[in-house]
């Protein structure tokens, strides 16, 4: 079914009676809005010129770009002539529903200061060398300032670093401007930008970056850095004092991304200091951080590759931190809670002791572009993301970026309308899936009323809110007396445009965590289509082979289900293969292998790299909690 | 060695007397300069042996004006490390040549000018660090 077709179905169902999502900005009401809620396709993870890993990739778009971009805009990236003339274009196939420009908040000032001639500063040896080997600065640079337990200010922003936090006002209130300027504040609602940023810690080149959203246009002075608040904790905590608590109409979520690179320091089980976390930590944390990005450009981090899950090992990077990377006899396995599946496990081991899960997050994926390029998924057209050691300013490389890198994927949310509330509404409650790339519509439900042919009623969705609770959401206690929570997944292939129609679906699972014994344990069980279906793909075209689905529906009851075991679900639906990127790129330079790989696409004849992928949306758990049943009793 | 290079030979090519250290020296300082040589790390690209001493005095310099934190010392050092090793390479190579050529250095320095002259009109370079340009030409492979 297509997403017209959904949307069309959808708006002739019965409106479920929910709770109107409280509006914080003046706007005209949108014309397409229903309350079994739409799916929106965007991208949180975007960094333009404003962000200095960027520049020294040759990024030289804005926010505006970004957002021009994301609209279906042709835009123009690098590298540039000597008149500073784009040498190469690009573009959407379809325009996203809505985009957040992320530039790193913790050179912002410096990124200004080093490209604006007059500003004092900008002959100052950093910014001299950024300007001359821009390449080399971007590694002394990240090298020295952020992957760095300590960040020091440099030299050049004076004293306690003043003349950069005053910089960086510039390009915050720039990303303002721009967010507002294609906010489609009409009741067309084509497209919402958030404001954001990213905070960007990362000691000992161990990644514990954040994304920030915010709810409106109402935003804190400037931006939380990692050169002041060091610690995730620091950082929540400015947010609750400058903008949840400040009274003034604030309302911002953080989204934590790469735990695959964050050496296990993303989701620690304790505090920053090594003391026990207590349950007002695991609260604060809880009342942020509700989504995390599952998947991007720098890899998947959904699971750890193991023969007892062999979709795991989907677009996994072979090391663990971004220093490794440059340094290949140095590449190691990620350590504990370097995956959302241990991290989401861990969460329910902590909710048995502390009484609140600390690590209570739906699943979003993005695309974290370094080319001001929000959405730019395809794995046939990829052209890199410039996020490091692949830099295409001076030249467009023969592979378009290091072999273990991917185009990243897309967050999908269920909205009523494309504004700013009611996406933020629908982030903040986890009503909200990641893709790999594709636009994989899903829609996943729970429940201990559930009915068991739900998949072939007319009102799927309308039955699913009002017998139970969407991905992102808590079971009730049964009512009556079912042993177990049912579950319904539906999910409709991307139905592609024009050139590039999707693949069709191959199957869905449904990932369960619980507790046992104290400790996280899992279990993946199949529910709909087929993993033996002989779909395969023709590698020399990248032409999809045998049958596969456009939609997939299932119920399932957990035949395990133990009501004393805190648990989680969520949904995981698989396409049939296509090629990975590599493979299109090998095949666009006609790589023959037998004739020796030629340089720089040493990756097509290289064994370790996939050549296929099967591209996959993940949903937003549903979680059980034991004290359901003690809440119902209560009442 | 010291031995000065056969009078006869360097009258009949008109060119100054020279020990063979100094052709030695003369051919070591054109290959540092010119021969274009693969970085091993933090590349790719092919570049001559003093331009990655250059980058590693970049870091160094960086390191001392804002302090060696972080990766900053180890990126100087594995420039410099890149750049001693090609070095050291070299002066084998170019001690090899030297000796070998002793009698006939009119070979050294005409081969000397037409890898200079070939380094200053092809792009035989390739540098992800340069600024503006990866594939360049002697003339501008130094920023």
């Amino acid at each position: 079914m297509t997403r017209i077709a959904w949307l069309a179905l959808a708006s002739l169902l019965p409106l479920a009676a929910r709770a109107e999502a409280p509006r914080t900005e003046t706007r005209e009401p949108c014309h397409h809005r229903t309350e079994v809620r739409q799916p929106f396709f965007g991208d949180t993870h975007v960094h333009t010129a404003l962000s200095f890993d960027a520049v020294g990739q040759g990024t030289r778009n804005g926010p505006r770009d970004a957002y021009r971009f994301a609209r279906g805009e042709e835009v123009g990236v690098q590298p540039y002539d000597e008149a500073g003339k784009p040498l190469r274009t690009i573009q959407l196939r379809r325009p996203l529903d809505f985009a957040a420009v992320t530039d790193h908040a913790e050179l912002l000032g410096e990124t200004r200061i080093c490209s604006a001639p007059g500003l004092p500063g900008y002959d100052s040896v950093v910014c001299r060398i950024a300007r001359r080997w821009p390449w080399l600065a971007y590694m002394l640079v990240n090298g020295s300032m952020l992957d760095v337990k300590d960040p020091q200010r440099y030299s050049f922003c004076g004293k306690n670093g003043e003349r950069c936090v005053e910089a960086a006002a510039g390009p915050w209130q720039e990303i303002q401007r721009a967010a507002e300027e294609f906010y489609d504040r009409s009741a067309a609602c084509r497209f919402t930008p958030f404001v954001g940023y990213e905070w960007s810690g990362n000691p000992d080149s161990k990644m514990i970056h954040r994304n920030v959203l915010f709810r409106n246009a109402v935003v804190p002075a400037r931006p939380a850095n990692y050169i002041e608040d060091r610690t995730g904790e620091r950082l929540w905590q400015r947010l609750r004092d400058e903008c949840l608590d400040a009274g003034i109409g604030c309302d911002v979520l953080v989204i934590p991304h790469n735990t695959n690179l964050s050496g296990g320091l993303l989701f620690r089980t304790e505090r920053e200091d090594g003391a026990p976390l207590t349950r007002a930590d695991a609260e604060l944390r809880a009342s942020l951080e509700v989504l995390l990005e599952v998947t991007q450009h720098k890899g998947d981090s959904e699971c750890r590759a193991s023969v007892s899950d062999p979709l795991c090992s989907y677009e996994k990077l072979p090391f663990s931190t971004m220093r490794e990377s440059a340094l290949p006899w140095t590449w190691s396995t990620p350590p504990e809670n370097s995956f959302a599946r241990e991290v989401l496990g861990a969460g329910l081991v902590l909710q048995s002791k502390l009484g609140v899960n600390p690590f209570k997050l739906g699943l979003i994926a993005a695309t974290d572009t370094h080319l001001a390029a929000p959405g730019l998924v395809d794995e046939d057209r990829f052209i890199g993301h410039a996020a490091g050691r692949s830099t295409s300013r001076t030249e467009v490389p023969p592979l378009p970026d290091q072999w273990w890198f991917n185009p990243g994927g897309l967050a999908g949310v269920w909205a009523e309308e494309n504004s700013r509330d009611s996406l933020f509404e629908a982030m903040r409650r986890r009503e909200a899936w990641g893709t790999s790339g594709p636009r994989i519509v899903v829609r996943f439900f729970g429940g201990f009323d559930l009915p068991e042919d739900l998949c072939s009623a007319h009102d799927f969705a309308a039955q699913g809110y009002e017998h139970g609770v969407p991905m992102g959401g808590d079971l009730s206690a049964p009512t009556r007396s079912e042993a177990a929570p049912r579950f319904a997944v539906w999910a409709a292939r991307d139905a592609g445009v024009g050139d590039a129609p999707g693949t069709p679906l191959q199957r869905i699972q449904i990932v369960k965590l619980w507790v046992e014994n104290g400790a996280s344990r899992e279990q993946v069980y199949e529910i709909a289509g087929n993993a033996a279906n002989g779909a395969d793909v023709d590698l020399a075209s990248c032409t999809p082979k045998g049958a596969g689905a456009d939609t997939l529906c299932s119920t399932w009851r957990d035949p395990d289900f133990d009501p004393n075991a805190p648990a989680l679900y969520y949904a995981r639906v698989v396409e049939n293969p296509s090629c990975r990127w590599t493979q299109w790129a090998c095949n666009a330079r006609s790589v023959d292998c037998s004739m020796g790989a030629p340089d720089g696409l040493e990756a097509c004849c290289d064994a370790q790299v996939p050549k296929t992928i099967q591209e996959r949306a993940w949903t937003s758990p549903i979680w059980w909690s034991p004290d359901a049943g003690e809440r119902r009793s209560s009442k | 060695m010291r031995a000065r290079i056969a009078s006869g030979d360097r009258s009949a090519k008109g060119l100054p007397a020279m020990s063979v250290r100094g052709l030695r020296l003369f051919l070591w300082l054109v290959l540092a300069v010119v021969l274009p040589v693969p970085i091993w790390l933090l590349g790719p690209g092919s570049v001559p042996a003093l331009y990655l001493f250059e980058l590693g005095s970049v870091a160094t310099v960086f390191g001392l004006a804002e302090g060696l934190r972080g990766v900053v010392g180890l990126t100087a050092l594995v420039f410099v490390g890149q750049a001693v090793v090609y070095l050291a390479l070299l002066y084998g190579i170019a001690a090899v040549i030297a000796r070998a050529c002793s009698r006939h250095p009119w070979i050294v320095f005409v081969a000397a000018a037409a890898l200079i002259v070939t380094a200053s009109v092809l792009p035989i370079y390739h540098s992800p660090y340069n600024a503006h340009a990866s594939q360049v030409t002697l003339l501008s492979v130094y920023p």
